[in-house]
């Protein structure tokens, strides 16, 4: 396959969509159940929103960060390496 | 069919999540600091890898790659480390065809025909030294187990044909008291199937009982907790049903409008003993630990969040065994959004004090020049939770990393819960390299005691156990 062919899944985005026409306002409306009656640490409400950003459904898998999330290689380039290069050689050096 | 991860959505660069795909022994690895000479045993870790390219519609969890098995052996401040995949049949059919064989997330439909015959275990998310077996443990299948020094492995495992259940979870309990194993499967009459088999197994590995019974939908049973006088098997709104696996996508969806259920069974009870208990839907994985009370209630401990858009919290489920309420109550413990928790499982059904869960906290550094962006999608603290006050302690891996399970080691001589270490992983995004940390678990903001470092990358792991040297069979020549 070609890296032409490439069609890279925005997961994250993907889910979202998918939340907001499927998941909607479900658990509200579900059982007679008093929950989060209590928060004894943080004084929490059932709107706390995870400020490190966005979540999803998988998550709670615990692969982190998730395995379709972009990890860019991250390691520091240190400018073009020069050496001396025999003619033999010159077709591996970029 | 040569080998080709590019374009896939799961494997979108080339970075630390790409397919690890090799085996590796290093003998006395690097070491910065010093690893305590009161812990004596092996770290094991198991990893979801790719041998071959999954379908390009796979959960993108990547819970349906090969079982790949790291062992970390301490003895005398010195570590070996040695990594195996299990040998499944799966693995061996589609290395002998030089690709992909079984298709999406526990979706026999997607398979090549050639495999309709064989085993389908990865054997890929936790592992359990239990009645002379390290168990690989896949929940839609049953266990395969491989030699706890070498890794070789050995076949499935059965317990002598005694677990005529179809699957195993990953997820079984050791009762620090008994030394039981309690375990079941589910969907355990195969695919769809809402057959729940529960078996108590005895410290020798023989089984001892085995209850049978029904669940309400069709749902995932990932994790169970246990008490000294309960089992608890709770019931996730994560569906399926032959029109979606006829459908050709992985196996589970997020059903918000079920309720959880939680199966509660006394110890050695029966079918007729199971009781069910409801609440709203709860997005949940896995759970920390239960304890009796002499109030008849159970309280159970577990990172969950309130639904597919919401980040986790460490809260406590609340079962009232004397009252003929049918549904459970539930509070915040902690605001840590790790959904990995663990705890001194010398304690593991028993009062406790202590979770060890993973945590991201946006106000610790992120070196994104030497890293890269990660989006905040880092685990960058083990917090250790004291679950009756919420009172917090936290090791901070560094700017670079993001940590993978921990485990509770606890040292020789260890004077009460929490004496001891924390084992983990952490991924170095600047290196791309893996290191184990060990934290002393008293002293978690004092840093990593000690840092091992392992020349290649693991890419993100699923589950960890520690087993002490004495627990183990000798290690012969």
């Amino acid at each position: 396959m070609s890296n032409s062919m490439h069609t890279l899944l925005d997961r994250r985005a993907f889910l979202g969509g998918l939340t907001l026409t499927v998941g909607g306002a479900v658990v509200t409306s579900l059982l007679p159940i008093s929950l989060l009656q209590a928060a004894p640490v943080g004084g929490l409400a059932c709107g706390y929103r995870d400020p490190c950003g966005d979540w999803t459904v998988d998550d709670m898998c615990g692969a982190y960060p998730p395995y379709a999330f972009r990890v860019d290689t991250g390691v520091p380039q240190a400018g073009r390496i020069t050496a001396p290069v025999q003619p033999v050689d010159q077709m591996w050096v970029a | 069919m040569a080998v080709d991860f590019r374009g896939h959505p799961m494997f979108p660069s080339t970075g630390f999540n790409a397919p690890t795909r090799f085996e590796a022994d290093v003998y006395d690895c690097e070491v910065w600091g010093k690893v305590p000479t009161d812990i004596e045993g092996t770290f094991y870790r198991m990893q979801c890898d790719f041998q071959y390219r999954p379908p390009q519609n796979e959960w993108p969890t990547g819970f349906n790659g090969d079982g790949h098995v790291s062992r970390f052996r301490i003895k005398n401040g010195n570590v070996n480390y040695r990594s195996r995949y299990v040998q499944t049949q799966r693995l061996q059919a589609e290395r002998e065809a030089h690709r992909r064989l079984y298709g999406v997330y526990r979706n026999h439909y997607t398979d090549d025909p050639s495999v309709a015959k064989l085993e389908r275990s990865a054997a890929n998310t936790h592992l359990y030294w239990h009645g002379g077996k390290l168990l690989c443990l896949k929940e839609d299948s049953l266990p395969w187990y491989v030699d706890p020094h070498t890794l070789e492995t050995k076949g499935i495992w059965t317990f002598d044909g005694r677990y005529t259940a179809t699957s195993m979870s990953a997820h079984p309990k050791i009762d620090p008291v008994t030394g039981e194993m309690i375990c079941y499967g589910y969907q355990a009459k195969g695919d769809l199937s809402n057959d729940v088999a529960v078996y108590t197994v005895n410290k020798h590995g023989v089984v001892t009982n085995e209850v049978w019974f029904k669940t309400p939908y069709v749902g995932i049973m990932h994790d169970m907790a246990l008490t000294q006088n309960y089992i608890l098997i709770p019931l996730i709104a994560r569906t399926t049903s032959e029109a979606r696996l006829k459908s050709g996508e992985p196996m589970w969806e997020w059903n918000g409008n079920l309720p959880t259920m939680v199966a509660v069974l006394p110890r050695n009870g029966a079918a007729k003993d199971v009781r069910w208990f409801k609440g709203p839907a709860r997005n949940t994985l896995h759970f920390l630990n239960a304890t009796d009370h002499p109030d008849g209630t159970i309280t159970m401990e577990l990172p969950t969040s309130s639904g597919e858009r919401d980040p986790s919290q460490l809260r406590r489920w609340t079962f009232n065994m004397k009252s003929k309420k049918d549904t459970f109550d539930e509070e915040v413990v902690s605001v840590a959004n790790g959904v990995l928790a663990r705890m001194d499982d010398r304690y593991l059904s028993l009062p406790y004090q202590y979770a060890y869960i993973g945590n991201r906290d946006p106000n610790q550094p992120f070196d994104k020049a030497r890293a890269g962006n990660m989006g905040g999608f880092v685990t960058n603290q083990y917090l250790r939770v004291d679950v009756a006050t919420g009172k917090t302690a936290a090791y901070f891996v560094g700017p670079v990393q993001s940590l993978q399970e921990s485990c509770f080691v606890p040292r020789k001589g260890s004077k009460g819960e929490g004496d001891g270490y924390l084992l983990g992983i952490a991924s170095n995004y600047e290196t791309l390299s893996s290191d184990l940390v060990i934290v002393d678990a008293q002293r978690l903001e004092e840093g990593a005691i000690a840092t091992v470092k392992l020349p290649f990358r693991l890419r993100s792991g699923t589950h960890t156990n520690w087993f002490d040297a004495d627990e183990l069979p000798p290690v012969t020549a």
